[in-house]
């Protein structure tokens, strides 16, 4: 297996590139910056760039690439009543959109490939989160298309899959966790301890263990469109 | 009534006689990317801001009243444009907690008048009010 990773500088895409390798796949990295100390093989680009859709169509075609993990994706940790219609359309173009243009790009090669389509949503995708509406509005968007695609699709490639991550130690968080303390007028280290407190498994999730995930979903053969919430039991799905 | 119109969705806000404040956003298919793209994104820029504005009145309860074009369910992006209403509703429940009225989602075709009017007087009435974040799905299994 050859799997294109899209977020791949982020905390859980890199470990989901990790993984891959770890596991013996090929790996090709897309991301808007390139770490200092990563792979030269690394797409730069923004995916709401219709260049950058073309050429990852393009190494998906002739780099035999049979899975694609959107693991991309923003924060938008801002209350309904305050956030802003530039702020709405920017998350959901970067956490929905992008992801519908990706699928859009990749699709008939991955059928052809008997494929998979793995999209990293989250746990915020199957439940609300209070001064987070945008954000689970941009994940349950992603789930509910997801589903209807496979529908759609009637058990053709790619197998689309659903990795629903809870709260994970990465950057994401950090930014999510603070502007979610922000407009509850709490502390960072306040709206942590809470979340904490609220996972079954006492602690948040490692970006190793999303990682794992995404290569147990890529290698399934079921047709079926899985939704993995692998959340420490804090959602149950 | 204020309507906010494109080529596959328009919202717009009413008041029933029950005194139900509705969201009520039609679905058609969109023609082209763009169409969809739209959607994902002014779309849920419209429901956020009508939804917000029909909360501001909290002795009603309001309801975000999704409606497909008959035979139009089971499009991808529509589908996911009822998922992110659903999102949206939820989270806003537990933002506002005790600082809004009750809103739901009611997701509905256009000829499933007498299931959404009944659905509606429902969540009008007295005892409707511990319906909260809740989205009922009114449409017909097909296969």
């Amino acid at each position: 297996m050859k799997a294109l990773v899209t977020g791949a500088a982020g905390g859980i895409g890199s470990a989901v590139a990790e993984a891959f390798e770890n596991g013996g796949h090929g790996v090709l990295r897309q991301d808007l910056r390139a770490p200092a100390d990563g792979p030269e093989d690394f797409v730069v680009g923004n995916l709401a760039d219709d260049d950058v859709l073309a050429e990852l169509s393009r190494r998906v075609e002739t780099e035999q690439i049979d899975c694609v993990v959107a693991a991309h994706g923003v924060a938008g940790a801002v209350d309904l009543r305050s956030i802003s219609a530039e702020q709405t359309r920017f998350v959901m173009t970067a956490n929905t959109v992008s992801v519908l243009k990706l699928y859009e790009a990749v699709a008939p090669v991955l059928r052809e490939r008997s494929g998979a389509f793995v999209v990293v949503a989250s746990q915020a995708g199957l439940v609300g989160e209070a001064n987070n509406g945008v954000y689970c509005a941009s994940k349950f968007a992603l789930v509910g298309w997801a589903r209807a695609q496979a529908r759609a699709d009637a058990g053709a490639a790619p197998r689309l899959r659903l990795l629903c991550p809870g709260a994970t130690e990465t950057r994401l968080l950090v930014d999510a966790f603070q502007g979610m303390a922000d407009s509850a007028g709490t502390s960072y280290e306040e709206a942590l301890g809470a979340r904490e407190a609220a996972i079954p498994g006492g602690r948040l999730g490692r970006p190793v263990e999303l990682g794992a995930a995404a290569v147990w979903l890529a290698g399934l053969t079921t047709s079926s469109c899985i939704v993995a919430a692998v959340t420490g039991g804090e959602v149950l799905h | 009534m204020q309507t906010d119109a494109t080529p596959c969705y328009a919202v717009s806000d009413d008041t029933t006689g029950a005194g139900l404040r509705l969201v009520t956003v039609q679905l058609e298919p969109p023609r082209e990317p763009a169409d969809r793209d739209h959607l994902m994104t002014q779309g849920v820029v419209d429901v956020v801001s009508h939804l917000v504005q029909a909360t501001e009145d909290t002795s009603r309860p309001v309801v975000v009243d999704v409606r497909f074009g008959d035979g139009h369910d089971g499009v991808p992006p529509l589908e996911g444009f009822v998922e992110a209403a659903r999102g949206l509703v939820q989270s806003y429940v537990l933002e506002r907690q005790q600082g809004i009225g009750p809103v739901n989602v009611v997701v509905s075709r256009a000829s499933q008048d007498h299931d959404r009017q009944l659905t509606w007087d429902y969540l009008a009435g007295a005892t409707g009010s511990f319906s909260r974040g809740a989205t009922y799905d009114l449409r017909e299994v097909t296969s």
